[in-house]
């Protein structure tokens, strides 16, 4: 039996974008190469949580992460894709500090604030900045597809300075995705959150757009490797 | 917080997978992914994937006949599943053609290009190509896939720039990743992505396009395209696979449908969509074919085409060129089944050409409505992501000349009947 952990999500906005292959490589530790969606270019994801249920209660969460190729074979259940993210940051400290000793996840050390800007069904918005005012990014999704339930299966590799890990998570709920390319993305790449994350020829398009709602995030054990 | 296990492998759901989760794998041995596609595939290929690769036993008209992966035979499907635009693939004249040829010839080219697979058909071909294209010179490739991997790879190297539209096919990709040159991929048909992605790229330039696109229909919005290649200096090469010999007044495809077959500096097609074989081409001034002869690798260390196939090829040219009135049929047929399409409220998309997207736009319901449709006697097969965009699943329908008004309206009003019922 392997004990998992529910986090419950009112709203997930996710989006890839492309990025130059060069740019993803010199973000990744040795020993994980980025997927190319197209030759010579890698994927960046930017997913904004709002988490309503969780072992610290509810908060919201953004996320930097790059898409990896995956360990099949490590897991009974195959990875439907594999993130390593590069930088996470809460709202709360208690949030943080549980992402951080259970799930070596890196993090921004600020605290920060999210707000969704839902004008129907089809079109969100997530804007997040830190408790000073000042944003970081500004994310839209727009032009939603049909809603389908999902069951995605995820590898995810984090390390710390206690070692390199693999976290094996679920994302189940109602999605709408596509790849119209009609989302928008506004980095404030002078903010003290970029300052280790050079993002240079970042696709500010997005290559796909994903929202979840409701949905849970199943995240079921860290494996050191 | 719960408390579950999990031991499933997840492929009970087949659908819940796609082809893009197990290109990519990591770890000590490829079996590992091998493994992990196998299982899923046992389960996707009885469930859905099995109305692919499904043999034929006729030749590729209208009406076909299949032996189906179930095991079972089936006769007189009305066919709008292939490429065979102009009817030329079972053509009378082509098939005499190419008897000739193998009489003559043999069955096999026996060599390379450069030492001894270079027959006096080759040339015949090549020379009647670039004449109708009103170019200086011409070469053929084994395919159209060997064709761009040939010509982009032989002319472009590490540290020059290929600019690609994002629909793309995949020979132009490989060829791009061939060369080594670095690939910039640009908004489908945008001219103005196009510009912001080259206008500060130094050096040698390439930009690729096709004349229509194949999994959408639409053309090529080549004079944009154009006009933003030539202010930053680049070259330009149309792919012409779907449009050759269909488009334009006299058949020299999108080039001359825009009137810009100066513009454009290497034109490549293939045989295996209107002409009806198989193989390729590139047109262009004979210092640029001089120099894809010498470095064209995919034909270089390739087989010559097959003389009976290149006699084939030449007789359905030089018959097309001769009656015109077949691609005025086509042209006629696309308009009435559009207009037939669109009357019915079915979604095409942006086509404008005998390739017709039927946008379903769901993954997984692409499949029952081809399948429902096969049901009906109609042969049209679905295509989903990754083909295509995730969210664009569609059957991929093409009309050709030999289709009756009577067929067409057949399938617009099944179409119609089975997408209403999904």
């Amino acid at each position: 039996m392997i004990n998992v952990v529910e986090y419950v999500i009112s709203d997930e906005i996710n989006c890839l974008f492309e990025l130059p292959l060069d740019t993803a490589r010199k973000l990744l530790p040795k020993g994980l190469e980025p997927v190319e969606p197209h030759h010579g270019s890698a994927l960046l994801g930017i997913t904004l949580f709002d988490f309503t249920e969780s072992p610290v209660g509810p908060y919201q969460e953004l996320v930097f992460s790059l898409y990896v190729v995956p360990r099949p074979g490590l897991t009974i259940r195959h990875p439907h894709a594999a993130v390593y993210p590069l930088v996470v940051a809460s709202t709360h400290h208690e949030a943080r500090q549980h992402a951080i000793d259970l799930w070596h996840l890196p993090h921004f050390m600020e605290d920060i604030r999210l707000e969704f800007l839902q004008q129907d069904d089809r079109s969100i918005t997530g804007k997040v900045c830190t408790t000073d005012g000042e944003t970081i990014v500004e994310l839209s999704i727009s032009e939603s597809g049909p809603w389908k339930p999902v069951d995605q299966f995820y590898q995810s590799f984090q390390n710390d300075e206690s070692g390199s890990y693999i976290g094996i998570l679920a994302m189940e709920g109602r999605m709408t995705e596509h790849e119209k390319g009609t989302g928008s993305l506004k980095l404030y790449e002078d903010h003290r959150f970029f300052e280790q994350l050079d993002l240079s020829g970042l696709d500010p398009i997005p290559m796909r757009e994903m929202w979840l709602k409701p949905g849970v995030e199943k995240y079921y054990e860290v494996i050191k490797v | 917080m719960a408390t579950t296990t999990t031991d499933a492998t997840g492929f009970e759901d087949f659908r819940n997978y796609d082809f893009s989760n197990f290109y990519f794998g990591a770890g000590d041995d490829v079996y590992e992914t091998i493994n992990a596609f196998q299982k899923w595939w046992s389960h996707a290929y009885p469930g859905a994937f099995h109305i692919y690769r499904e043999p034929l036993t006729s030749a590729p008209g209208t009406l076909i006949s299949i032996n189906t992966n179930l095991g079972e035979e089936q006769h007189g499907l009305l066919n709008f599943s292939s490429y065979n635009y102009l009817g030329m693939a079972n053509s009378e004249v082509v098939k005499r053609a190419a008897i000739q040829a193998i009489e003559q010839y043999g069955l096999g080219a026996s060599g390379g290009p450069i030492l001894s697979g270079m027959f006096e058909i080759h040339r015949q071909l090549e020379r009647s190509l670039a004449a109708f294209k009103k170019k200086e010179a011409c070469i053929t490739f084994n395919s159209g896939y060997a064709a761009n991997l040939g010509i982009i790879s032989g002319l472009m190297r590490s540290g020059d720039t290929i600019f690609i539209d994002q629909y793309s096919h995949a020979s132009i990709i490989d060829g791009a990743i061939l060369s080594k040159a670095k690939t910039i991929f640009f908004r489908h048909n945008n001219a103005s992505d196009l510009e912001r992605k080259i206008k500060d790229i130094p050096g040698r330039k390439l930009v690729i396009v096709e004349g229509i696109y194949s999994m959408d229909g639409d053309f090529c919005q080549l004079p944009e395209i154009v006009a933003v290649s030539k202010k930053y200096g680049a070259r330009i090469m149309i792919d012409e696979a779907h449009s050759g010999f269909i488009c334009g007044e006299n058949g020299r495809g999108i080039v001359e449908h825009f009137g810009l077959e100066e513009a454009v500096d290497f034109q490549m097609g293939t045989f295996s969509k209107a002409l009806g074989g198989i193989g390729g081409y590139v047109c262009g001034d004979a210092a640029f074919i001089e120099y894809i002869e010498a470095y064209g690798r995919s034909r270089f260390f390739s087989c010559t085409l097959p003389p009976a196939v290149t006699a084939g090829v030449l007789a359905s040219l030089e018959y097309v060129i001769a009656h015109p009135e077949i691609r005025k049929t086509l042209w006629s047929n696309v308009a009435h089944l559009q207009s037939r399409l669109l009357a019915e409220g079915i979604d095409i998309g942006h086509s404008t050409s005998p390739v017709m997207p039927i946008m379903v736009y769901d993954d997984n319901k692409v499949f029952d409505v081809a399948k429902a449709l096969r049901v009906r006697g109609i042969f049209l097969q679905p295509v989903n992501y990754p083909a295509v965009s995730k969210g664009k699943a569609r059957l991929r329908l093409s009309v050709s000349s030999e289709h009756t008004i009577d067929q067409l309206d057949f399938v617009a009003q099944n179409l119609s009947e089975v997408l209403k019922s999904q």
